[in-house]
């Protein structure tokens, strides 16, 4: 393949078109891309900030800044729209973290961002009360297996250590505890 | 990245609890932005974490196997059951005889046994084996069915000592109804004890003081060979981190010499080369910093602090983090919370590896603070 022809193929992927539409000021077009990389930008500013509050904030923030550079032009490679997202969700993520002051809220005249789905609120709730229902069944052990390790940040060979077992032992029922609830909450999670 | 890798390596559970190192970090959020199913699985992971950090407290109350414990618990209680029973039939009318059978039914410890166990090391002395005992093993006198009457471990190691100690005349010398009087005095006496001894720390105090105080080294990585480091962001560029002054040769050897023992885990070795690297280049940065951890590990927590500090007094370095760090887990050792929340609010407000640990290990600083405020509330301003 030449590079002409490759050059062709790359524009025509979902993300390049997404983005040469934002370009030539297709508004439903942003609000695409809002839709589509909104769960995954929240949950990279969640898993960076450990302050979900603050990640529905950065979000929206990170949308701007993303919208912005599209729509100027600033996208060099439109196919690589979801690198280029991560990029500057990371930037934005990091710059808040440095200051930790958080940018006042900009009202957004012109940028309608969706908010939270309703649906999706009740889905969410109901997938925590199934989870802490979930969890409550495994052992003691086990939870705090899980506790250590997600929320605390413990490696495995701490806990092993902690709680008189082998590391092996730790990891087979951490992996085995995460693959059921990956199992039961899957399809709740996928719409 | 595609789905079989981040399955295989179990990225996304590594992703949750923030090990993966900064460029796997961009490649899987990149992957994870194009991929619904990697992402409906961090957040389920993430709802999991979330579902687990509301139920902390009710998980962390209960306490690890008390493998080693146990059997020290249950040696405790039956020797406690064999005084007990002894004073008993010797209260009882009648039985104001037989000193061989009193002899033969008082646990018999030989003074060998007895210097054991006075030669015991301090129970707050964590050691030198790389962490801190756990509190069982400390002077907390954590979750023990005996709970109510074993304040700490060296009470139970008094009563036996009160009970045969040596100083005593032996049993077959003296006058029967003597011994028996003074069998009951001094089981008596051991009766006494715990409620004179201030009051122990609960079972999920003294483990979670312990969790919150445990202390893994950090990495060491030699500045000459960054490909093969042990920690991809490693703070071993040693020759950039003397904040005054320059970094002398023989400085640079000895320490270089100290870092060998560090990475084998030889702390005490580690810590005599690192003050002899100090006395040749005081101000060296990393040299206080890694004989303040040497010394936390080797359970002088203390003696940890004024080297902690003065890393801290030079200017910010890859260091400064991790010495707010390792200086809060030492005052969480010392029990001094107040100082160790400061010193973790420093650590968890600058960006860096230990940032997100330190930000989970926060609050919980500032609970233990205020049961240990509580618990040490003189008794008669409750009333």
């Amino acid at each position: 393949m030449d590079t002409s022809s490759k050059a062709v193929f790359e524009d025509r992927t979902p993300e390049a078109l997404l983005a040469n539409r934002i370009r030539a000021g297709d508004r439903s077009a942003e609000e695409e891309l809002v839709k589509k990389y909104r769960a995954g930008v929240l949950m990279i500013a969640t898993a960076r900030t450990r302050d979900s509050e603050a990640a529905r904030d950065l979000v929206q923030e990170i949308f701007i800044h993303v919208l912005k550079a599209v729509r100027d032009g600033q996208l060099r490679e439109p196919e690589k729209l979801s690198a280029f997202i991560q990029g500057t969700a990371r930037n934005v993520i990091n710059n808040f973290l440095r200051t930790r002051i958080r940018s006042a809220e900009c009202a957004l005249d012109e940028e309608q961002l969706p908010g939270k789905d309703i649906v999706e609120e009740l889905e969410s709730a109901e997938r925590h009360r199934l989870l802490q229902r979930e969890l409550a069944a495994f052992s003691q052990a086990d939870r705090q297996i899980l506790l250590w390790s997600l929320v605390d940040g413990h490696s495995l060979a701490v806990i092993a250590e902690r709680l008189k077992m082998s590391h092996d032992v730790v990891r087979a029922r951490k992996s085995r505890m995460i693959k059921k609830i990956a199992r039961k909450f899957s399809p709740v999670s996928q719409k | 990245m595609d789905c079989r890798q981040v399955s295989e390596h179990e990225l996304a559970e590594k992703y949750v609890s923030g090990e993966l190192d900064a460029e796997l970090q961009d490649q899987f959020e990149v992957h994870m932005l194009d991929c619904p199913e990697c992402l409906s699985s961090v957040e389920t992971l993430m709802s999991v974490r979330n579902s687990l950090a509301a139920q902390a407290d009710e998980i962390r109350k209960f306490p690890t196997p008390p493998a080693r414990r146990f059997a020290l618990v249950w040696t405790l209680a039956a020797s406690l059951l064999v005084a007990g029973v002894v004073a008993f039939y010797f209260m009882q009318p009648g039985n104001h005889h037989q000193p061989d059978r009193t002899a033969t039914q008082l646990p018999s410890v030989s003074p060998s046994q007895e210097t054991v166990s006075q030669a015991s090391p301090p129970a707050t002395n964590p050691g030198t084996s790389g962490k801190p005992h756990p509190p069982a093993q400390q002077n907390s006198g954590v979750a023990t069915p005996l709970h109510a009457t074993i304040p700490n471990q060296q009470q139970p190691r008094g009563t036996e000592q009160v009970v045969v100690s040596p100083k005593s005349p032996p049993v077959s010398e003296t006058n029967p109804r003597q011994q028996k009087d003074d069998t009951a005095q001094t089981v008596a006496k051991a009766n006494e004890k715990p409620r004179k001894s201030p009051e122990p720390l609960s079972e999920e105090t003294a483990v979670e003081l312990y969790s919150v105080g445990l202390v893994d080294p950090p990495p060491y990585t030699f500045a000459g060979f960054g490909g093969s480091a042990k920690s991809p962001r490693n703070q071993g560029n040693a020759d950039a981190v003397i904040s005054s002054g320059v970094a002398t040769a023989q400085g640079r050897t000895l320490f270089q010499q100290a870092m060998a023992a560090y990475v084998d885990g030889h702390y005490a070795d580690a810590a005599a080369s690192l003050e002899n690297a100090l006395r040749v280049e005081p101000p060296a940065v990393d040299a206080n910093f890694y004989l303040g951890i040497c010394r936390i590990i080797e359970g002088h927590p203390a003696d940890s602090v004024p080297l902690l500090k003065k890393t801290l007094a030079a200017p910010p370095s890859s260091f400064t983090q991790s010495a707010h760090f390792y200086l809060a887990k030492a005052y969480v050792q010392m029990q001094k919370l107040g100082e160790a929340e400061t010193e973790m609010q420093a650590a968890a407000a600058i960006p860096g590896r230990l940032g997100a640990t330190a930000r989970a290990l926060l609050p919980r600083i500032q609970a233990l603070r205020k049961t240990l405020a509580e618990h040490n509330k003189p008794p008669d301003s409750s009333q």
